[in-house]
């Protein structure tokens, strides 16, 4: 009935837990029978009035009640402590070996799955895997014990009372059992139309001045108002199956009541039952209302906790397609010569080919240019150099070894890359340009800071080198954000330097200052460079044009001018456009 | 000022990592009555609701009382063995009697008789039956009642806050994070639904639901009563006292992960650049160790609700245990019955609800403060443009369709230093297409958003017509034109509906708009035509097709004025051509304003303004300006070079 198998791979999780969840588990029993004991008590305590034995008794039984209580806090203090703080740290290390997971998985990985799905799995996922192995576990052997008690204690006074007793209570589980996933399914439709509410007012507010352009504020409101509405509609409907279920719970319960104080009353009358007998039926009944409750919804957890294990198993059950399963030891990237031959690349599940048939020869310490408009392959060639992503067919060398043929760490670690988009860290400058570089001092820091041009301005922060940059680097402009980024890539010592369009923030004049002031530095590496700005690459010593992931045109910068091909019509327009800024 | 901004982010590298994540402002507030009382307003359109609720809640509370009192009555009653304890018959007897002779059973009869005690059994358990049927009606419309003023009040509170910002200035949006205006419109709002469908209406209830039991217990043992009640207050004080704490460590737990969200969000995004820095091992201890601390913040809650859960039982025995001893002791001394037994019983374990219920409604109460405050912050704030005090201009700009437009000496600053715009003035011919061209930052696009009435020049007037434009009602205004952003604002709506606008704008109209910019193929290469719902910022489409898209929102509306921010972004040739052509079409027979960044689309204009540092600087013709051979003139010499 519940599916069990899914959280298999779990188990050596769980395994480390097993001491503490089994005292928990111990703590349940001791405290279940605790609070069995209870109506019991009070049912003796009736039993010892009714037949006139006196208070005297009734004291000793009070006090036994308040001792037994006691041990019973101690034990569901102790039983929360041990599995609910079990399953956080369950929760915690799920999460940490998923995050070392998807740091070994490649691009290909990463580009079939979105960054808010993933973010999803990391945590409505963990979350329903946790309260499995929090909450359900703690509530589900709670109820089995319990009612292994209750039912014990009933069976022994009169087990037609407990079959009718127990019968309105096994509906309450029915009930949640069934009304739970519609509910669950209800939400997650009016969840979908408060995103809906959402995604209308963001882009609403984000374009804001076309709005009021084009004079549609009130058709806007209207729509808001649709959207609102359908809301309003879905809730009630989610009101109604609560209603529904809410005040079946009510009557469900009180049925119990009404049951026992019927079936039990007639044994009574009939001189089969007593009424500290019946006291005890009532105090079981009170005290199975919130297990029964508890064993439905814990069903429901069970299965919402199955179907999350799944969708984690998808990430942990993800093989890296690049590792170092052919790597030779001991295989150095000396010079840094690439050659790709006949490079093809295309993501999983899509047709069109991102790259195809790409070959060129970058001898070491020369520099490549890589021109061309917006998804023509331009980074995707970038990221299979370190691997970032598998090639298709075809083989990429480095110094006339296959790239497979290195470690993963010995290739990457010859390899500095500045992707498109800068990428620092909510940590302070240094520990961003010294990122992935355990062992650099001050003094290097402050070197690579010069060299990009960026010390000036990094001695105007108040923390100087201990700036703390804010979440993706918020507090720096675009320009400063790129600088760090090839300042990290300096630092790294690299014999490859792969730089992809990495100056588009700051104007051509810094550009330039900044590259003038690297090719001292950089004059040994291979270098790739991608780039919009042709000015950047005209020094390079070949070019590449690409289009549609072909190489259409190539060639050093004066040849390529004179073929007047697309690389000719984008110099000229470059060209118009410095001197329009160059006219402020 | 820039001392103080300095302090700020010197203490800030001091504090720890969790403080570079934006963690939601303030989740409490005191409690306060004006706030209270504004959102009592918004239930007052639905009064009759509200009343019917307060009614079905009274019954229902009345209700739910009965039963404990109809246990006792069986126990003391049929079930009573002791027999004959006529003499003392509360009202419940008399009415329980009354039914039964109703119904043809005489319990007043020989209690001794078993078949006798059986029927009155019956009997009771009858009475029993109904109300617990009478309750579950009762109890299902009172959540639904409850329900729908709650929906229906939050619904009209997140129109009003979604209208009230429809009417702000462009500015506003310039100086408000658009995500944080969208969590007003939903999580502030949806958090005060809360409060309208439970808070407010169920508060009473749960009062009353008290009220009743303590009246009953007092009413039917008053000694045992204020014994066991002593137990109540502790309650409530313990429920409080939990809150407190739990709170915190919710705050603290919100922010602990808010904080590792971020984390693993932004080791996403940079997953290359820690798999080429090899930084795999140390990224991973990072998250390990704010990954801990978020565990830690949760065992310390855990901590609070194991804490919690057992006080609360243990309070309830210890009732239980006042009424065994106190009760035991009464029913010895015969001042107590058993049937009283089982309705103190039975009345405590109804008692618990509310009173921890009372506690956590507190507490609703407070965020629902925080979230008013906010949501009222918004509604106070009005920066909505001043309408014109004479309407008559009205008929009048009406009047002249074909206007052109005039600036007259316009100064422009953002923010009252740094001038943007100085003393322009030109004016535009009805029909007319002028080109502005000029450097990233010489106020270009500010030329556009003065024109719109995004802002109102510090100096000069804006005239179409005859008429400043101070002076026409904002929307007739904004009517005439039609606007083309450098930005295409492509929504996640169907094509069609990008392209209408939610205007008044008929299907065929639409297509004729897209045929006019050449954009049909657009419709064909989906794969439901027009009815394709757009992705996110239309992902789907290229960059050339997204302004072809605005092209054809903007024809469609047939405006007077056409206003284009032409679009720099990397379009190939081929699409450049394209748009140079739907430009052609666009602009024929209207008043025409372009920035323009493509030296082809200047050189068609009928003249060019050449703005420089906020200022016009040169205008004309294409050939009167190459003639002038002043700025424009070398850009064009550098575009066409020696060909």
């Amino acid at each position: 009935m519940i599916p069990l198998k899914a959280f298999r791979f779990l188990l050596p999780l769980l395994r480390r837990e097993r001491s503490v969840i089994l005292i928990g588990i111990f703590m349940i029993l001791v405290g279940s029978l605790s609070q069995v004991a209870i109506p019991r008590l009070v049912g003796l305590a009736v039993e010892k009035l009714e037949s006139g034995i006196g208070i005297d008794m009734v004291i000793h039984i009070a006090m036994a009640m308040v001792g037994i209580v006691l041990i019973r806090c101690i034990t569901s203090f102790w039983a929360r402590q041990t599995v609910i703080g079990s399953s956080r740290r369950i929760e915690k290390r799920l999460r940490d070996q998923m995050f070392r997971h998807i740091e070994n998985l490649d691009g290909s990985f990463h580009a079939k799955l979105h960054t808010g799905d993933l973010m999803n799995r990391f945590n409505s996922d963990v979350e329903a895997v946790r309260l499995v192995f929090g909450p359900a576990i703690m509530y589900s052997v709670q109820t089995i014990f319990i009612l292994i008690f209750s039912v014990t204690l009933m069976l022994r006074i009169d087990w037609q009372l407990t079959l009718w007793s127990l019968f309105p209570l096994g509906l309450i589980t029915l009930l949640i059992r069934f009304v739970g996933p519609k509910v669950h399914s209800l939400s997650m439709r009016g969840q979908e139309m408060l995103s809906d509410i959402s995604v209308h007012a963001q882009e609403n507010f984000a374009n804001a001045p076309v709005v009021k352009a084009f004079v549609v504020e009130d058709a806007e409101i209207e729509r808001m108002h649709r959207l609102s509405h359908s809301y309003f509609q879905q809730n009630l409907r989610i009101a109604r199956v609560r209603a529904l279920s809410n005040s079946a719970f009510f009557l469900f319960g009180d049925l119990a009541l009404v049951t026992l104080l019927l079936i039990g009353g007639l044994r009574i009358l009939s001189g089969d039952l007593n009424l500290g007998e019946f006291a005890t039926f009532n105090g079981c009944q009170l005290l199975l209302i919130w297990p029964m409750i508890a064993l439905g919804w814990v069903m429901n957890l069970f299965h919402r906790g199955a179907a999350s294990a799944e969708r984690l198993q998808e990430i942990l059950g993800a093989t890296p397609a690049v590792d170092d399963s052919r790597a030779m030891d001991g295989l150095n990237v000396d010079r840094g010569e690439i050659r790709f031959d006949q490079v093809s690349f295309r993501y999983p599940d899509s047709t069109g080919a991102v790259l195809e048939q790409i070959s060129f020869d970058l001898p070491a310490g020369k520099t490549l240019g890589i021109v061309g408009a917006t998804a023509s392959g331009k980074t995707t060639l970038l990221n299979l150099i370190p691997r970032l992503s598998p090639t298709v067919s075809g083989q990429i060398f480095v110094d006339g070894h296959p790239i497979e043929k290195y470690t993963l760490d010995e290739l990457r670690s010859s390899i500095a890359m500045v992707p498109q988009e800068p990428f620092l860290f909510s940590a302070t400058i240094a520990e961003n340009i010294a990122f992935g570089v355990a062992d650099a001092s001050m003094d290097e820091i402050e070197k690579v800071a010069r060299l990009v041009r960026i010390e000036d301005e990094i001695c105007k922060f108040p923390d100087l080198y201990d700036q703390r940059v804010g979440e993706r680097g918020v507090t720096l402009s675009g320009g400063q954000k790129q600088r760090i980024a090839i300042a990290r890539a300096i630092l790294q010592r690299p014999r490859i330097l792969i730089l992809d369009d990495v100056l588009s923030a700051v104007d051509s004049e810094t550009e330039t200052t900044i590259l003038e002031g690297l090719r001292d530095w950089t004059q040994d590496l291979t270098a790739l460079i991608v780039t919009h700005r042709l000015s950047a690459i005209i020094h390079a010593d070949e070019i590449i044009v690409l289009d549609e992931g072909r190489i259409i045109e190539r060639g050093d910068h004066s040849s390529l001018l004179k073929k007047r091909g697309r690389y000719y019509k984008l110099w000229r327009k470059q060209t118009v456009e410095s001197e329009l800024e160059g006219l402020q | 000022m820039t001392s103080r901004k300095q302090q700020k982010t010197t203490s800030k590298s001091q504090r720890d990592d969790a403080e570079d994540f934006h963690v939601e402002e303030v989740i409490d507030r005191p409690f306060s009555r004006v706030l209270a009382g504004r959102l009592l307003r918004y239930l007052r359109p639905y009064t009759a609701l509200v009343l019917l609720s307060v009614l079905l809640i009274v019954i229902s509370t009345l209700l739910s009382l009965a039963g404990p009192l109809l246990i006792k009555e069986a126990i003391d009653g049929p079930l009573s063995l002791l027999g004959g304890t006529e003499e003392g018959m509360s009202g419940l007897s008399t009415f329980v009697t009354k039914v039964g002779s109703w119904v043809g059973l005489d319990p007043n009869g020989d209690s001794a008789d078993l078949d006798h005690q059986i029927s009155w059994l019956w009997l009771i358990i009858g009475i029993y039956g109904s109300i617990l049927l009478a309750q579950l009606l009762i109890h299902y419309s009172e959540i639904m009642v409850l329900e729908r003023t709650g929906q229906n009040a939050t619904r009209d509170l997140r129109i009003q806050v979604f209208a009230h910002l429809q009417k702000q200035s462009a500015s506003f949006f310039h100086r408000n994070p658009v995500g944080r205006l969208v969590t007003r419109v939903t999580s502030d709002v949806e958090a005060l639904n809360e409060l309208f469908a439970s808070g407010f209406v169920s508060l009473a209830g749960d009062l009353l639901a008290i009220t009743g039991i303590v009246a009953m217990l007092f009413w039917t043992n008053a000694e045992l009563a204020s014994m066991t009640l002593l137990v109540a207050p502790v309650v409530v004080v313990a429920t409080l006292v939990f809150r407190r704490f739990a709170r915190r460590h919710y705050r603290e737990m919100r922010r602990r992960l808010a904080h590792l969200n971020a984390y693993t969000q932004e080791s996403i995004s940079g997953m290359e650049v820690i798999q080429v820095c090899r930084s795999e091992d140390e990224q991973a201890q990072r998250y390990s160790m704010i990954n801990g601390k978020l565990r830690n913040a949760h065992l310390n809650s855990v901590f609070w609700y194991a804490l919690f859960f057992p006080t609360i039982e243990l309070l309830s025995v210890v009732a239980l245990v006042i009424i065994v001893v106190g009760g035991g002791a009464r029913i010895e001394a015969g001042t107590a019955t058993f049937g009283e037994f089982f309705l103190f019983w039975t009345y405590l374990t109804r008692l618990f609800s509310p009173l921890r219920d009372l506690a956590e409604k507190y507490n609703l109460l407070l965020s629902a403060m925080a979230s008013s405050e906010r949501i009222f912050g918004i509604l106070d704030t009005d920066t909505s443009l001043p309408e014109p005090l004479k309407v008559a201009a009205e008929a009048r700009a009406l009047a002249a369709p074909g206007a052109g437009i005039c600036f007259e000496k316009v100064s422009f600053s953002y923010d009252g230093e740094t001038p943007v715009l100085e003393d322009i003035s030109f004016s535009v011919g009805s029909g007319e297409t002028v080109a502005i061209v000029g450097a990233t930052g010489a106020g270009k696009s500010t030329i556009i958003n003065l024109l719109l009435r995004f802002h109102d020049p510090t100096r000069g007037s804006i005239k179409i017509g005859d008429d400043d434009i101070r002076n026409i009602p904002v929307r007739q205004h904004r009517n005439r034109f039609g606007l083309v952003l450098q930005d295409v604002a492509v929504l996640s709506r169907t094509l069609e509906e990008n392209i209408r606008f939610d205007r008044d704008i008929s299907r065929e109209q639409i297509t004729w708009a897209l045929e006019q910019v050449r954009g049909s193929s657009i419709v064909t290469r989906q794969k439901r035509g027009l009815d394709e719902p757009m992705m996110e910022r239309g992902r789907t489409l290229s960059s050339g097709e997204r302004q072809l898209v605005s092209f054809a929102r903007a024809l469609a509306g047939d405006p007077q004025i056409l206003v284009l921010d032409e679009a720099t972004s990397h379009v190939d040739t081929e699409t450049e051509a394209l748009i140079q052509e739907a430009i052609d079409r666009l602009v024929k027979g209207r008043t025409s304003v372009i920035v323009a960044h493509r030296l082809s689309t200047v050189r068609k204009a009928d003249r060019i303004f050449v703005l420089h540092h906020g200022r016009l600087r040169e205008e004309g013709r294409h050939d009167q300006l190459v003639a002038l051979d002043g700025i424009y003139a070398r850009l064009v010499k550098l575009q066409f070079g020696t060909s």
